[in-house]
């Protein structure tokens, strides 16, 4: 707009200035002609019009380049149209015109007109307008250039604002994400709240988290997000290749990497796989599949979203890592080091805990305390190593005897607590003949000897024939192994409540033992 | 400013001219005074013949008095009194004779007379033909002229259209007396203001008209029935007149003198009613 101004003002504004100019000229040169005429016309009022001569002298006058043959001329004209005096020929065309009048003592009797060919200014005009147009193009060119770079610095300036944005927000949203994973109490729930917030953070990247399972030999995926997450729901680790080099892992898209194993074959997009280690162990692996090929650059540079993705790998496996060693310190705390069984802590704990359930489920439950049967003589002929293998032995044995659902604990030195849930006590005592027998029939070995065979001895209180809180039952229990004991071990004895009042358990209050067979 | 000084340095010419000498008396002013004081000149010279005179310039009465005062004229010839102004820049003067202000035409043109209305409408350009079909030509004198004061005091009419006339494109003006007689004599169907003494002691070819049906004669001048007229002084400086002028000054009232005005359409002192 500017240019085509400068382009088109130009040569108008030169145009103008001169013709004002040369109007302004032949305006006053005229009139002046035109008194001086009009001075001869009083004189000679009859006889002007012959007076040519005189005429002509007045109109002679004039400037030297309107002399110029067929640039300039002028006539006087009288009142019938009749040329009276013209200095020359019609200039040539166009032409700019002036009349003044001529008067015989204040009537009109004519006219003296000045006549100014305009061809030379046009031509000055157009010299004048190619100049403009030269002029408005380096204007335009100038002008669009600079047009061009503040785009591009507009543009680079909105990218760079949208980036910090977005990065900020990714960073808002990985601090809030890091909350969460800080209250995560298990590795699923942190994978699920993982996924949510990546979702949101990358949100052109679809993906999952994958975590090893106990034995480490398989990845399993616990979670998935985005609009094409991958269909697959296990890996082993050497189908990664971020897995097997120890760091991150870009192929497909533009990338010249090898696809990983796990990425499906007909994935075209590009796949990022990142390994979640923390303190050298392999925790998981984060893998992402870009949701378009190249759609990731839209919103800024691959490396901003690898950074990003870094940052979520590091935030997830320090989540995970702090899950697993708080599940570690957890197990630690209950479990009973020997024996991998619970201790009594976790007895504690979860014992009131499983009877209130009982008594909202109106179900049975069994409570069983059992001891090793001379034990101290054990130890003493064998050592305490032995004595330790024999518990550990014992140990596996009622883990492996025992549900998923109940519990079993080393209640302390070689005596156990075992807590059947929903277990009625012709089942209880089933189950009791059946770990006796096969307690018989465990063999251990220390020191690379076969040691001595074991038995047990067995107390069963009931629930809720024999109290209703976990004291009470764990203190019948223990008054029926007192019996078992006293009655010559190796046998079970289920606690017998006195007729008056069950709460006051003494020894032999028991409903009967039950000898080993 | 500059008419006058361009009025100065032309009657400096004309009466220094090539052929100045020291005892040529300078004599100059109205172009209404000059036909008569020519004669006066001729006359005086039959007695005074070792006085020479430059001839006469017709610069105006206030150009006259710009040379005199700048020593280039002995004398001013004026058609019109001293005023405060000029008695204060020493001028004095006497009045010699006064002689009727008139309307004029060519001399062949069939018109006798003219009113004061259709004098107006004339100069107005409402009436632009004569009676016998000729176009109307008036010759005008400059706004600050004396004649253009004493054509306006004629009428209010009359007034009014000179100042319509003064702003009409294409007017015939007339700087001096002398080029308005000339101009009415030259122009065909032209109109214009003279004196009866110009007229008649230049033997002019233009012909005072009755006005309202009064002629413009020294008799109906004197009887008081036509009452438009020019007072006519012969003015000198501050100092004293060089003693050839003296004597014209002396001359111009003598009888032979009054007789010569007289003649030519002067009434002479001692004045009397007017």
């Amino acid at each position: 707009m500017v240019a085509l101004v400068v382009a088109l003002s130009l040569p108008a504004l030169s145009f103008w200035q001169k013709y004002r100019s040369l109007e302004a000229g032949l305006q006053g040169s005229n009139r002046v002609r035109a008194v001086a005429i009009t001075r001869v016309i009083n004189q000679y009022p009859d006889t002007w019009r012959f007076r040519r001569d005189l005429l002509a002298e007045l109109l002679a006058y004039t400037d030297i380049e309107e002399r110029r043959e067929g640039v300039a001329s002028v006539l006087i004209v009288d009142l019938d149209g009749k040329i009276v005096v013209e200095t020359s020929e019609e200039p040539r065309r166009p032409l700019i015109m002036r009349r003044s009048e001529l008067f015989d003592s204040g009537a009109k009797v004519g006219y003296v007109e000045s006549r100014y060919s305009l061809r030379s200014m046009i031509w000055d005009t157009v010299w004048v307008g190619l100049v403009g147009l030269l002029l408005g193009a380096v204007i335009y060119t100038v002008l669009k250039r600079l047009q061009q770079r503040v785009a591009e610095r507009t543009d680079e300036l909105e990218l760079t604002l949208s980036r910090v944005k977005r990065q900020s927000r990714q960073a808002t949203l990985l601090a809030e994400m890091g909350g969460f994973l800080a209250a995560c109490a298990a590795a699923g729930e942190a994978s699920a709240a993982i996924a949510r917030f990546v979702t949101q953070i990358i949100p052109e990247w679809s993906g999952a988290i994958y975590l090893v399972n106990p034995s480490r030999n398989l990845l399993l995926a616990a979670e998935r997000w985005g609009a094409a997450p991958p269909t697959r729901d296990t890996c082993k680790p050497e189908e990664c290749w971020a897995l097997r080099r120890g760091q991150m892992h870009r192929a497909g898209g533009s990338s010249s990497g090898m696809v990983c194993a796990h990425v499906k074959p007909d994935v075209i997009a590009e796949t990022l796989c990142m390994p979640m280690v923390a303190q050298g162990e392999l925790l998981g692996l984060l893998y992402f599949v870009s949701a378009a090929p190249g759609k990731g650059d839209l919103h800024g540079p691959r490396d901003s979203d690898e950074q990003i993705m870094v940052n979520v790998a590091e935030a997830a496996s320090m989540a995970i890592a702090n899950l697993k060693l708080r599940d570690m310190l957890r197990q630690q705390s209950i479990k009973d080091p020997l024996t991998d069984l619970y201790n009594r802590r976790y007895l504690e704990e979860s014992f009131e805990r499983e009877l209130a359930l009982a008594k909202r489920e109106r179900h049975t439950v069994a409570v069983f305390m059992l001891d090793v049967d001379h034990f101290k003589k054990f130890n003493d002929s064998f050592g305490h190593d032995a004595g330790d293998a024999v518990l550990r032995a014992l140990g596996h044995l009622l883990k492996e005897t025992i549900r998923a659902s109940d519990i079993a604990c080393r209640f302390g030195g070689e005596e156990f607590t075992l807590i059947l849930i929903g277990a009625g006590r012709d089942d209880a005592v089933q189950w009791a003949e059946r770990l006796m027998s096969r307690v018989r029939k465990l063999e251990t070995q220390g020191g690379g000897q076969p040691l001595a065979r074991i038995t047990i001895s067995m107390g069963l209180a009931l629930y809720p024939d024999h109290g209703q809180d976990g004291e009470t039952l764990l203190q019948a229990a223990d008054v029926a192994l007192y019996d078992a004991k006293r009655s010559g071990r190796d046998r079970l004895v289920v606690f017998q409540a006195p007729v008056d009042d069950a709460s006051q358990l003494t020894p032999g209050s028991t409903d009967g033992a039950i000898p080993a067979t | 400013m500059n008419r006058r000084r361009l009025l100065i340095a032309a009657a400096a010419f004309c009466v220094v001219g090539p052929g100045w000498a020291a005892e040529l008396v300078r004599i100059g002013g109205s172009g209404s005074c000059v036909g008569a004081i020519e004669l006066l000149i001729r006359e005086f010279r039959k007695i005074h013949s070792d006085v020479e005179f430059a001839p006469v310039a017709a610069i105006g009465s206030n150009g006259a008095l710009s040379a005199v005062s700048a020593g280039v004229l002995d004398i001013a010839v004026l058609s019109r009194p001293l005023s405060e102004k000029d008695r204060a820049a020493g001028f004095q003067g006497i009045e010699y004779a006064r002689t009727p202000f008139v309307i004029v035409v060519p001399e062949k043109m069939p018109v006798a007379g003219i009113t004061k209305q259709e004098l107006a409408e004339i100069l107005s350009g409402k009436r632009e033909r004569w009676a016998h079909g000729e176009r109307v030509r008036p010759v005008l004198r400059p706004p600050d002229d004396t004649d253009t004061d004493l054509l306006k005091r004629m009428s209010p009419a009359i007034a009014a259209a000179l100042d319509t006339a003064h702003k009409r494109p294409g007017m015939i003006f007339a700087a001096t007396d002398r080029d308005a007689a000339d101009s009415v004599e030259n122009i065909p169907g032209a109109i214009g203001t003279s004196t009866l003494g110009l007229v008649l002691s230049e033997k002019r070819r233009i012909k005072p008209v009755a006005l309202d049906g009064i002629s413009p004669t020294l008799k109906a001048f004197e009887t008081g029935s036509y009452p438009y007229h020019k007072r006519l002084h012969v003015v000198w400086g501050l100092r004293k007149p060089r003693p050839e002028a003296g004597r014209f000054i002396e001359f111009v009232s003598s009888p032979q003198a009054l007789a010569i005005l007289r003649q030519t359409g002067h009434q002479v002192p001692p004045f009397r009613g007017n």
